[in-house]
């Protein structure tokens, strides 16, 4: 199936603003901020939580990112989280670790990471994309590496965290301005790989009607 | 060659300067050599902060994870455990207890001699559950002590290995 099938959420474009990025974002302890259309970490050497609170998808989802600014950082992007609470929060995260130039995925379990599957070593460049799908206990990573295209690079199946929950952000790095992130997207992985807003469209094309066929 | 081991897991610090540990299987520490020699791993998290890994590499990368982790000695999921001399067994049956299985529990899934049964039956007896971990933010530790969750199905890490 094509990764990824959902649409941009939040591309960043617009004022400076943040800590949260929006409304529609909900912080850990440290959070992010929008800074030239971009999501950058609230501070250094923190830990950077944001959780997109406009809506919880799945239990089948995906989520991606664009990191526009690549440099000795530690990043992920998450989908499944069970709260909004960053102390108690499940879930799964796609986690791109330019120290150690590793793609892995990690289940988390009260804010707790633990590595799930074998990691994929690359090293992570301006513009790369990175993203997570969960389809049922399947969960996989994707890597867009240099506009090449997007590729699976980490596939493994755990069974803890089956249900719909939130998507979000999580960021580390010694400097913020050199750490930053665009067009976050993701949403409801729909049955047959169609993303539940492009059925919608399709509908109304037809008068409301379903298809027919 | 393919090998069936028992690894801990490892704490490892998620960013650099060591803020927010995390947890991974300690397999990894030997990915390169394992990819080097055109191989790959698969494990599942069980009870007692282990993973039961299926690797498949040269056997003179099994024979270094020989002297690290602790080698399951059957090879294949439906290989019968009745060769195996009775101090092996035993020593099967002692990683359940460390892992923190009961003797009541082990005796009553192999009520009989575990030369009996299977890999597969003793490796699925071992993933019947794991513990729930939680990140202790004052101590920067990961404690595996929660609620019971499910293990990452046997036939699934047997699947990927091949």
């Amino acid at each position: 199936m094509a990764f990824p099938t959902t649409g941009i959420i939040d591309d960043f474009n617009r004022g400076n603003e943040g800590p949260p990025l929006s409304g529609d974002w909900t912080d850990g302890n440290d959070g992010h901020k929008v800074v030239s259309n971009e999501a950058q970490p609230e501070t250094n050497s923190t830990a950077c939580l944001s959780f997109y609170n406009a809506s919880t998808y799945g239990a089948d989802c995906e989520c991606y990112v664009t990191l526009a600014d690549a440099f000795q950082y530690q990043m992920a992007c998450f989908l499944r989280a069970t709260t909004l609470v960053e102390a108690s929060w499940d879930g799964y995260e796609v986690y791109a670790d330019d120290n150690g130039s590793e793609l892995t995925l990690e289940r988390v379990d009260n804010n707790s990471e633990t590595e799930i599957g074998t990691p994929y070593d690359i090293g992570f460049d301006d513009g790369d994309k990175i993203g997570i799908e969960a389809i049922g206990s399947t969960i996989k990573a994707y890597m867009n590496d240099g506009g090449a295209g997007w590729v699976e690079r980490v596939s493994t199946t755990d069974g803890a965290h089956g249900n719909a929950g939130y998507l979000g952000l999580w960021s580390w790095t010694h400097d913020t301005s050199q750490n930053e992130y665009d067009d976050f997207g993701g949403g409801t992985i729909a049955a047959g790989g169609l993303s539940i807003p492009l059925l919608m469209q399709q509908m109304d094309h037809f008068n409301g009607g379903f298809l027919n066929g | 060659m393919i090998g069936w081991y028992i690894a801990p897991y490892k704490n490892i610090a998620r960013t650099p300067g060591g803020n927010k540990t995390k947890r991974y299987c300690a397999m990894k520490d030997y990915k390169s050599s394992i990819w080097a020699d055109g191989g790959t791993w698969g494990y599942t998290e069980v009870l007692g902060n282990r993973a039961i890994v299926k690797v498949r590499a040269s056997e003179e990368t099994l024979n270094i994870l020989n002297g690290v982790f602790k080698r399951i000695p059957k090879d294949r999921l439906d290989d019968s455990l009745s060769d195996l001399p009775s101090g092996v067994k035993q020593a099967l049956k002692n990683e359940a207890i460390d892992m923190g299985y009961t003797i009541a529990e082990l005796q009553e899934r192999f009520p009989n001699d575990l030369g009996t049964y299977t890999l597969k039956q003793f490796l699925k007896f071992l993933a019947t559950r794991r513990l729930k971990p939680r990140y202790d933010p004052v101590t920067d530790t990961v404690i595996v002590d929660g609620i019971i969750q499910v293990c990452r199905p046997l036939e699934d890490v047997d699947a990927e290995v091949q």
